[in-house]
């Protein structure tokens, strides 16, 4: 964390003074032409007014005046510029704008009117809405297929080639084709989430039913009075629960990423968005803190996950 | 051994099941579309709440768009389904509003995944032969807006040399192509478009990469706010040239499908939205609040503060008031224009043969149609 | 008196015969067990015995012949059928408490009557749990009720293995080389654990009670199967019409005793040594119909007694 944090400032001091230093520079060069343009300006004058012509005359001095004007403008913008001393570069902002422009903007309420909004709670709650929902219903519905792919054959060799084929398409990939099938709403990000996992954690989750439950087991479960519900729910389904938590423990990423890619294209409220938004600005004020807040989240979710394991499966070990 | 006959059924039911609900196609104005869950985000378009039938509106962040956000804060319309402001309960309908990256929008259309959508001109022609279309209302024309922005070259020949990064396909490339038309008009030096090297990328990218002072950037081809804002964050870069060169040539518009105004309430859905623009205009140019507003504007897709965003309004030249809009669709001008613009595309491969017509004329696959702000106008108390 | 009628059979296996594609295992297996018997299997290692055992369980019901229990032919498994496995013996999600009392969970309630009668549920439930722990403090396991199988060793997850199947009182327990990977030291426990057993069924004789326990129990020791059973059971690939499959080839009684009992070992030095040549011997091929006497001296022992 603190290596992290060391080399944030490193890097972001490192660019604030390479773009002060750049500005300088710029400002220095345009200044320096700004005086040859001057002097020649001066001279122009000098033979505008040793012509004949009245007509002529004023209407040359006329420009000349309008060129003062505007390389006078310029001198004096460029004199600012080079002065300036709080122009920041807002690729790798430094900690002070991180915090007034990223943390403090994104979780103050924002908007000049009555309709205010505060950022993160409503794209972080966006985000996640969708992303729980998706997770619940994909290792859900992952899980009841899974088990019954890894109990009943002729469903297995029924859905293995498909499951096979699409859980090696990209599921970015498929984006547009969700974008044009289905309404961009709710369940748009629900589908794209779920399509993203079925295929493999299914797959995963009757492989493991294979392999993960002995046969001695089933059959034990038999001499012991089990029905074929009982062998699904009280043996083989609470045989594979904790690697089915870790499988999906390892879906979150992807599901995390499909999500983010969807709400940067079609979105109007979300994590994804926000990032679009300022990403179009240049600004990385807020992306920095809304990818630390991503970071963290997963992190947290992660041990969550593995605290799950643990206390429903206690018997599993680590 | 695992000889589970039963289960069988009930399992291919399921997976039936399972695979029927993400393959639903669920056209954004079927009336079949929505469930209960999705109210919270947007949901279908279709959807009746109370009396007053929903439409939606795509937008994507550009100055005369990015209005309806402003207008969604200011309470004039609320972009919720199922809310209403006061210029949807006056009309008694339902805008929709659909916030998305400018592709996304067009997309949404062409998909029927919304009702109404903003888009330019050009666009506009683009997708009509997807989507039968009715342009209702010119927001806004590129007067400076979509520019050619340079470091270390200083004339078309120069150019020549470099490649230019922006959005194939789109307004950039059309403006881009166009100026070097004109400026061959005007200096006669032999130039043609495809001596340059008009390279795809998008406009947001490309804006980055210059200001990032990447090798590989020094030319590119981009809209507002990317104008304005790699001027600002890249003092040694300038205009080459922009639309200023080819006024009222880019229009900026809203667009709603053929097929949404055959549904009822779709009129008021139309004035509706072409009454928050205008009473949007009346906000900015106020003398007192006009420039919060403008900020706010600002705000919704860029950085620019107060100065910069009179700069943009400058560079996108708004028009304002329904007599303007009304005056553009019905010019001679802008009938030239379209007839260039489709010229253009058809030259590009962007479309085969565009149909289009104006006012009145029907049989056209994209028709600029002024009666429905003239609808407005009649309507209103003033 | 029909012989029959004297002889208590539980378990029936009539011609059974059973083959992979052209490798024939099991040739014409006819095996009578009696209630109350401690039947030890043996035999060379690839003759069968596991696939017999697999028949005799019902989860790989033979090719052809039938298994008959209490005279009525099955090809399932059920829960009158007790096993013991070598390898994943107990459910590892469950603790040794929960394992014990699965069989009661499994075979006295359904899914759906533990879903919707939650709570007469939870009543029955505790009653399992404390019947599992009695059977555990039986099997001397009191203290690791509470631990899961993966924190026991591999002694003490065969006790509530066989303490779990003990607890469904099974027609007939059936032991699949269930001390095979243990430890000498507690193996011997082990062995007396089965002892312990064979004396409850004298107790219950002295009381003129059906035996409780019948026990089938495969090994590949040959000391362990004449130490724990009353009768040697021998299968071998190796007699007159050895390339059909294997048979039963030697079925003798053994002797046995009461846990406490000193053990004769010249007795098992001599039978021992007659299996060696009657069953794992390839070179002694000819007809074993000598060997194969348990049941004709049962019964002429029981003739004598009766007459």
């Amino acid at each position: 964390m603190l290596t992290l944090a060391l080399l944030y400032t490193l890097l972001s001091s490192s660019r604030q003074t390479a773009a002060k230093r750049d500005q300088q520079q710029v400002a220095e060069a345009k200044l320096q032409e700004l005086q040859t343009e001057q002097t020649l300006v001066e001279e122009r004058r000098i033979q505008a007014a040793e012509l004949e012509d009245d007509d002529q005359r004023q209407r040359q001095l006329g420009r000349i005046a309008n060129d003062e004007r505007r390389i006078s403008d310029d001198i004096a913008k460029f004199t600012r510029l080079s002065d300036a001393p709080d122009k920041e570069d807002l690729t790798v902002p430094s900690w002070k704008m991180l915090y007034r422009q990223g943390l403090l903007r994104s979780c103050t309420p924002q908007g000049a009117f009555q309709r205010k909004e505060v950022w993160i709670t409503t794209d972080f709650e966006a985000t996640l809405v969708r992303l729980v929902t998706a997770l619940v219903l994909g290792i859900g519905a992952s899980l009841t297929l899974g088990i019954l792919m890894g109990c009943f054959d002729p469903l297995d060799a029924f859905l293995t080639p498909p499951f096979a084929l699409l859980s090696k398409v990209p599921a970015t990939a498929v984006l547009p084709i969700f974008f044009v099938l289905i309404q961009i709403n709710f369940k748009l990000y629900i589908a794209i989430i779920v399509f993203g996992m079925l295929p493999s954690l299914a797959q995963s989750i009757s492989a493991s039913v294979r392999k993960d439950v002995p046969e001695e087991l089933i059959f034990k479960a038999y001499t012991l009075g089990a029905s074929q519900c009982e062998l699904i729910w009280e043996v083989i389904f609470k045989q594979v629960l904790p690697r089915v938590l870790d499988a999906a423990r390892l879906q979150i990423g992807p599901a995390l990423v499909l999500l983010v890619a969807a709400e940067w294209m079609v979105a109007g409220e979300g994590i994804g968005y926000r990032l679009r938004l300022f990403y179009q600005r240049t600004d990385m004020t807020v992306v920095f803190v809304y990818v630390f807040i991503l970071g963290v989240l997963g992190l947290a979710t992660d041990y969550a996950l593995i605290w799950t394991r643990r206390k429903l499966c206690p018997w599993f070990g680590d | 051994m695992r000889n589970y006959s039963p289960f069988v059924i009930v399992a291919v039911a399921l997976v039936a099941a399972a695979g029927c609900k993400p393959s639903q196609p669920a056209g954004g104005t079927s009336a079949a579309g929505g469930g209960g869950a999705e109210s919270a985000n947007g949901g279908a378009t279709s959807e009746v709440t109370g009396t007053a039938p929903a439409f939606s509106l795509a937008w994507s962040e550009y100055p005369s768009w990015s209005v309806f956000g402003v207008a969604h804060e200011l309470g004039l319309v609320d972009g919720a389904e199922g809310k209403l402001g006061t210029i949807e309960k006056k009309y008694n309908v339902d805008i929709v509003l659909k916030e998305a990256g400018y592709d996304s929008c067009l997309n949404m259309f062409t998909s029927k995944n919304c009702d109404a959508v903003c888009i330019t001109n050009m666009d506009a022609l683009i997708v009509s032969p997807n989507r039968d279309g009715i342009a209702l209302l010119p927001t806004s024309t590129s007067n400076g807006a979509d520019a050619c922005i340079v470091v270390g070259i200083n004339n078309l020949e120069e150019l020549k040399a470099h490649k230019v990064y922006g959005l194939k396909g789109t307004v950039s490339e059309y403006c881009f192509v166009r100026c070097i038309e004109e400026a061959e008009k005007a200096e006669k030096k032999g130039y043609k478009a495809e001596d340059f090297q008009f390279t795809n990328q998008d406009p947001g990218a490309a804006a980055v990469a210059m200001a990032q002072k990447q090798e590989s950037h020094q030319a590119i081809m981009v809209w507002n706010p990317f104008v304005l804002q790699t001027l600002n964050d890249r003092a040694d870069s300038k205009v080459l040239f922009d639309s200023r060169e080819i006024p009222g040539e880019i229009v900026d518009m809203v667009v709603v499908g053929r097929d949404v105004m055959e549904k009822p309430g779709a009129d008021a859905f139309a004035k509706a939205v072409i009454d928050t623009f205008y009473q949007m205009n009346k906000e900015l140019t106020k003398p007192d609040g006009g420039d919060e507003v403008l900020v706010e504007l600002g705000r919704k897709f860029s950085n620019l503060g107060l100065e910069d965003m009179k700069k943009v309004v400058e560079q996108t030249q708004f028009y304002k008031t329904p007599a303007e809009g009304v005056a553009l669709l019905n010019s001679d001008e802008f009938k030239a224009t379209m007839k260039t613009v489709a010229d253009f595309c058809i030259a590009q491969g962007l479309v085969e043969s565009p149909q289009y017509g104006f006012g009145g004329e029907t049989g056209h696959q994209l028709v600029f149609d002024p009666s429905y702000i003239q609808s407005v106008t009649e309507g209103a108390p003033e | 008196m029909s012989s029959s009628k004297v002889r208590d059979i539980v378990l029936e296996c009539r011609n059974l015969s059973h083959w992979f594609g052209a490798n024939k295992v099991l040739k014409d297996v006819n095996l009578q067990v009696g209630r109350g018997q401690i039947v030890a299997l043996v035999g060379p290692s690839g003759c069968g015995k596991s696939t017999l055992l697999r028949a005799i369980l019902g989860t790989h019901p033979p090719r052809a012949g039938e298994v008959l229990m209490d005279g009525v032919a099955y090809r399932s498994p059920a829960r009158h059928r007790g096993i013991v496995y070598q390898r994943y013996s107990l459910f590892p999600f469950l603790t040794a408490e929960e394992n014990v009392a699965f069989g009661l969970k499994l075979d006295q309630t359904s899914l759906a009557h533990r879903s919707f009668n939650y709570f007469k549920w939870r009543k029955l439930r505790s009653a399992h749990i404390e019947q599992a722990g009695r059977f555990l403090d039986r099997v001397g396991l009191s203290a690791a009720k509470g631990h899961y199988p993966a924190e026991l060793s591999g002694g003490m997850c065969q006790r509530v293995a066989i303490a779990q199947a003990l607890i469904m009182r099974p027609k007939l327990l059936l032991l699949d080389e269930p001390f095979g990977a243990l430890d000498e030291a507690t193996r011997e426990s082990l062995q007396l654990m089965i002892l312990q057993l064979y004396e409850e069924n004298l107790q219950a004789k002295e009381r003129g009670e059906p035996a409780p326990h019948t026990i089938l129990i495969v090994t590949h020791e040959l000391n362990e199967a004449i130490y724990v059973s009353n009768r040697v059971l021998g299968l071998s690939q190796y007699h007159a019409g050895g390339r059909d499959g294997a048979t039963i080839v030697y079925d003798k009684p053994a002797p046995i005793y009461r846990p406490n009992e000193p053990k004769d070992v010249s007795h098992f030095i001599e039978q021992k040594e007659q299996l060696l040549k009657a069953v794992f011997s390839p070179n002694d091929i000819k007809h074993h119909a000598e060997f194969v006497s348990f049941w004709d001296d049962h019964d002429r022992h029981f003739a004598s007694n009766a007459s």
